[in-house]
């Protein structure tokens, strides 16, 4: 893209590591004690690789997205760990730094993009808001004519007429927004980019062009993508590696073809069983129990609890085979099977 | 017998109309539809958003009145019976809407939305008699009443608040119950038990069920029939085992395809869009058409 001045600072000095989440944890403090809505999540992913995270509402999974990015608000902070991307740990740079981090190493994907856009500011100017943000033609303003470049290269990226860039939010349809949100995002390169459920509330034919749309400037642009969501199936047709959470934990992550095939842990293993298809007709079983509430959480495995057993001890973090690692708790390893 | 309810050739037309600057709306253009009596089934009404599907349900709930076309229940027309005959209606015609938690007045207890429908209809000749006819229903939709009974509604997961309203759809011994969108805010984990219990009321109970989706997987697993819909339009209809196994139309196509399936093997192909658009506006629909 023209407007990369920076493409040079060594973009491809850490061989392959996209980012790496070391035993990150994200807590709120409310009246009633400590909700560890993230509590020591550690994964990796290399350039280029997608990984999904899935869990149900309450898992801390967008907590996570947040704090990836930075963006953690009171009552929530973040309590711990590491999230390295470049070489950089994001967690030990002040606020500014931390800002022009944003959007160019690091992007959002946000949630329902109905509501990110400015309502009363042309499509256009919010292309170009980020990168005038982070002075990326340095000293020297863009001129008229390469802002009209800019803005048209970008939305031609996401299969948007260049005529959408003069054009309000409230002009566009949701799969549009969400494109123009991806334009964004993807403006400045970034390296990883996070994506909160991107489609949930886009019709499944508006999903599937928005989604391979991602796919495709994800894949040109070589960054990691981390994809958080609650809908198995989007996890299956979209990413390489499968990150499931329960309770503010990582309880398996694996390449998603062995994870559906020989999920390993009781609670995603549940997860896919729960999932109705079009293929066959089956008996419909849900999960059992309720989702753990994450107020004064015990130690110990926090899938026990919802099947009522239980098992105090901290749970080991077991390697299965390449890249697929799961929370081993001996007292639930075998439920459901 | 005339069946139960009964929509024929209905067309809901919104805006344009005399000194109106907006164009005209077909939100439902001439679709008939009708729920048997004999043979209660579950019938699907499924497309996306904008498809006209809510719309329908609104018509065949009474809640809003054809531009065109009549809406039948026991053979009458919605709009010439009786206060008495509408009372009726409202009890055997139960609806379950899409959000749990707005059905319920965060001030009362779950057990008001219970007993005044009870009350409201004299479904119980004394206090006991309804306590024990809500405890049955509790069960049916696999909820514990002591454990449910007592509480507010933030108290409950979602799940339970949408149990709790197929339960209290159940206490009016309905004929048919209309689900618009039951499932759709609720975690994907819990939406089998839902489904679950509307499916029993089919199958145990006799009641005939309209379900409202734009999902068409959970759509499969629990219908007998189901209708397509696309901008206001039927474009397929059948028994749901020939329309998801066997579409014929471009758009039922398109919607199959398009599902994400939980299966890494079985990847989204490409799309070519305007190719697929085209198709979809010249093809005839397909199916029963009454």
């Amino acid at each position: 893209m023209t407007t990369k001045q920076k493409a040079s600072s060594g973009k491809s000095s850490t061989a392959g590591l996209g980012i790496d989440v070391k035993d990150l944890k994200v807590h709120y403090d409310t009246p009633d004690g400590v909700v560890k809505a993230v509590d020591g999540v550690s994964f990796s992913l290399r350039q280029g690789e997608r990984m999904a995270l899935v869990g149900e509402s309450g898992s801390g999974k967008s907590t996570l997205a947040m704090a990836l990015m930075r963006l953690t608000r009171a009552p929530g902070r973040i309590a711990g760990g590491q999230v390295i991307i470049d070489g950089q740990d994001m967690l030990d740079l002040d606020e500014e730094e931390m800002r022009l981090q944003r959007l160019n190493e690091v992007a959002l994907v946000p949630q329902g993009a109905m509501n990110s856009l400015n309502p009363v500011m042309k499509i256009k100017n919010q292309l170009l808001d980020g990168l005038y943000d982070h002075q990326i033609s340095g000293d020297q303003k863009m001129s008229k004519e390469e802002q009209i470049q800019v803005v048209e290269k970008l939305l031609v990226a996401v299969d948007l007429a260049p005529g959408v860039a003069e054009m309000y939010p409230h002009e566009l349809s949701g799969g549009m927004k969400q494109r123009v949100a991806i334009a964004i995002a993807t403006s400045m390169e970034p390296r990883v980019i996070v994506a909160d459920e991107p489609t949930s509330a886009l019709d499944v034919v508006v999903q599937r062009n928005v989604m391979q749309t991602l796919g495709r400037l994800q894949k040109g642009l070589h960054a990691s993508i981390i994809l958080i969501g609650h809908d198995m199936g989007l996890v299956a047709q979209f990413s390489d590696h499968v990150g499931v959470m329960y309770a503010g934990r990582l309880v398996e992550v694996g390449p998603v073809k062995t994870v559906f095939k020989s999920p390993k842990h009781p609670y995603t293993r549940l997860l896919i069983k729960s999932l109705p298809t079009l293929s066959n007709k089956k008996e419909f079983i849900g999960i059992p129990g309720l989702p753990a509430t994450l107020l004064n959480l015990p130690e110990g495995c926090a899938f026990c609890l919802r099947i009522e057993k239980s098992n105090p001890n901290p749970i080991p973090w077991v390697k299965v085979e390449k890249d697929h690692f799961i929370q081993d708790c001996k007292n639930c390893a075998n439920y459901g099977k | 017998m005339p069946a139960v309810l009964e929509a024929k050739n209905v067309t809901k037309v919104f805006g344009g109309g005399f000194l109106s600057r907006e164009e005209e709306n077909v939100a439902v253009n001439d679709i008939s539809m009708s729920l048997d009596q004999k043979n209660p089934k579950i019938i699907a009404v499924a497309g996306e958003s904008g498809s006209g599907k809510t719309t329908l349900a609104r018509l065949l709930l009474g809640i809003a009145n054809p531009t065109s076309g009549s809406v039948e229940y026991d053979g009458k027309d919605l709009k010439e019976i009786t206060r008495t005959e509408r009372r009726e209606f409202r009890r055997e015609v139960q609806p379950i809407f899409q959000d749990p938690y707005g059905s319920y007045n965060p001030f009362y207890k779950v057990d008001h939305v219970l007993f005044s429908p009870v009350n409201n209809f004299k479904m119980a000749e004394s206090r006991d008699e309804a306590v024990h006819m809500i405890n049955q229903a509790l069960e049916m939709v696999g909820l514990v009443p002591a454990e449910t009974l007592g509480r507010l509604p933030h108290q409950l997961s979602g799940g339970q608040r949408q149990r709790v309203m197929v339960a209290r759809a159940l206490l009016l011994k309905p004929r048919v119950i209309l689900a618009d969108e039951p499932v759709s805010a609720v975690d994907a984990s819990l939406r089998a038990t839902i489904l679950d219990a509307v499916s029993r009321l089919n199958k145990e109970l006799g009641i005939a069920v309209v379900y409202v989706t734009h999902d068409l997987t959970t759509a499969y697993q629990i219908s007998d029939e189901i209708m397509i819909l696309y901008k206001g339009n039927l474009v397929e209809a059948g028994s749901v085992e020939t329309v998801i196994k066997k579409p014929k139309h471009p758009y039922t196509q398109l919607l199959i395809d398009s599902i994400p399936e939980a299966d890494p093997n079985k990847k989204w192909g490409k799309l070519d869009m305007k190719k697929t658009q085209e198709k979809i506006v010249t093809a005839p629909s397909v199916g029963w058409r009454k």
